[in-house]
């Protein structure tokens, strides 16, 4: 056996067959080599630490990713029945309603007391499709949380958002579709809808596709009638002195939807208010720190920066499918500025 | 630790969750060197799995007849991988495998082992799912490069290479952190 070179050592057969103990000989043939190197003993017994880290660690990693498919499954499947199962009550009970001829029997069971609200959650760098029972469909993007909670689809359908979602609203005129965050509420018919209301930014946006929605703001209780291809920014505020007797104020503005024009034909146009559910990112004239922010979402990274002026400057692009480097690289060009990159974590400096 | 029979008993006669999903656990990766070792592709692999613990879910309340639940488990492994594909044999006596060694314990002995084992836990969990995999396969299952190239219908330079890349990246990301650690304690010896 030579000098071995240690990085090809990690990926070197007999050397893991050596660190997992897996074979007789490969463990006898290094326990002979150390012997008689006694000076590489400590770099050896090193990258065997790494060697065994690594096998515990990909273990780890694949199971529990397996098992959170599982669960995922598992719950999924439970929901399902627990609604056969109801559709049948809910059938059986308009049979007696009918034979019986009263009204107001048609009220839905109470009896499955175990049902639990469902939480769907996505991890920074990750987005879900979802189709709720009353045929919604709802894409949840990176970071963000869903919750339906028991007894939905009832009498009224009501979810509870964090993050950032996009809504298309099976239309039920007798049940409206409401969707409550921390900074505003919403009344929908059917209707297409994005909504987004990250605890960390400065803004709540609802920008609205097609349909009508109705938008009140947790802090007063005017309402606001949103039209196709419009948005409404909520301004975050402090609280208004309770003595002061002033009117009541909406926090933001209605404002027009961006126009995404890189995608943009003459028949079919492309907003940028919901670009991200078809995988574009898209910045139409933000600031960095806004930027910074939605990348750290879109990617899964920690972005420090270390300049507030830089911070204002704003800028417009657009990506799909870029690499993390490729896209600061991008922004660099309009507005030059520096950054490293080391474990995940982005140093934005001037 | 306790033991997967006692986990399987647990979880048909009391229906217990956690012991369903901490039985899963212990046999998800023996199941998949099971399969590897008969050539499967490891998404069927994957499939199998789940597909065997979804049924197990279902027809708890009928499985406590049992009397041996690891041969059971792995039949029904082995069945279903048949039913996927027709050439995997389906005796069980071949399958008892085991992991070599008892390199678990090792890690978690002292600090900077628990340290490390946490710093590349992290890197291995940002790596791509197909990278991911491979390393899994190659480090925790064990498995040849001939092996994981037959399993994943990958060319056996592409595998070296995929590995290759990924070590080193997570061989880096351990420097980086060693580099900052000494750094951390030049600072600290100069100020004091």
């Amino acid at each position: 056996m030579s000098t071995p070179d240690f990085l090809n050592l990690l990926s070197n057969q007999s050397f893991i067959n050596y660190c997992l103990d897996r074979s007789p000989e490969d463990t006898d043939s290094w326990n002979n080599y150390i012997t008689l190197h006694p000076e590489e003993r400590e770099e050896i017994e090193r990258m065997k630490q790494i060697v065994v880290a690594t096998a515990l660690a990909a273990k780890s990693v694949e199971v529990e990713t397996q098992l959170e498919f599982l669960k995922s499954s598992i719950e999924e499947k439970e929901h399902h029945i627990r609604n056969r199962r109801k559709a049948w009550w809910m059938a059986a009970a308009a049979v007696c309603a009918l034979l019986i001829g009263i009204r107001g029997f048609w009220q839905p069971t109470t009896t499955d007391t175990s049902r639990t609200p469902v939480i769907y959650t996505t991890e920074k760098a990750q987005k879900k499709k979802l189709l709720l029972q009353d045929g919604t469909t709802v894409v949840l993007n990176a970071g963000s949380e869903l919750e339906i909670p028991t007894g939905y689809n009832d009498r009224q359908r009501t979810v509870y958002l964090k993050g950032e979602a996009f809504f298309d609203v099976a239309s039920d005129s007798l049940r409206p579709f409401f969707v409550e965050t921390d900074r505003i509420k919403l009344r929908v018919l059917g209707t297409a809808f994005n909504v987004k209301d990250y605890p960390e930014d400065k803004t709540a946006e609802t920008a609205l596709i097609r349909g009508s929605v109705e938008l009140t703001e947790a802090e007063n209780s005017l309402v606001v009638l949103l039209k196709p291809n419009q948005k409404y920014i909520s301004q975050k505020r402090p609280p208004l002195a309770k003595d002061s007797g002033s009117e009541e104020r909406l926090s933001g503005e209605v404002l027009p939807l961006k126009i995404d024009s890189a995608v943009s034909t003459r028949e079919e146009l492309h907003i940028v208010e919901t670009s991200w559910t078809r995988d574009r990112l898209v910045f139409a004239d933000e600031p960095l720190d806004d930027i910074a922010k939605k990348l750290e979402r879109w990617y899964g990274v920690e972005i420090i920066l270390t300049d507030a002026a830089l911070g204002r400057k704003n800028y417009s692009a657009s990506f799909e499918h870029e690499k993390l480097e490729d896209v600061l690289e991008a922004l660099q060009f309009s507005n030059p500025f520096h950054y490293t990159y080391k474990n995940d974590t982005i140093m934005i400096t001037r | 630790m306790v033991q997967p029979t006692e986990l399987w008993e647990r979880f048909v006669e009391q229906g217990s969750r956690e012991a369903y999903y901490e039985l899963y656990v212990h046999y998800y990766s023996y199941l998949s060197l099971v399969g590897a070792k008969r050539k499967c592709d490891a998404g069927m692999v994957k499939d199998a799995i789940n597909d065997i613990f979804l049924f197990f879910w279902d027809k708890r309340k009928s499985l406590k007849h049992i009397a041996a639940s690891h041969n059971y488990i792995v039949t029904s492994f082995l069945r279903k991988l048949a039913k996927k594909n027709p050439l995997v044999l389906r005796d069980i006596e071949s399958a008892e495998l085991s992991f070599g060694g008892n390199f678990e314990d090792a890690v978690f002995k002292d600090h900077d082992q628990q340290l490390l084992y946490q710093t590349i836990k992290k890197q291995v969990a940002a790596l791509p799912p197909k990278q991911r995999e491979l390393i899994y396969q190659k480090y925790y299952l064990g498995l040849s490069y001939n092996e994981i190239s037959a399993s994943n219908n990958l060319s056996i330079n592409t595998v070296y290479n995929t590995i290759y890349t990924a070590i080193k990246k997570l061989k880096l990301s351990i420097h980086g952190k060693k580099a900052l650690e000494l750094l951390t304690l030049a600072v600290i010896i100069i100020f004091f």
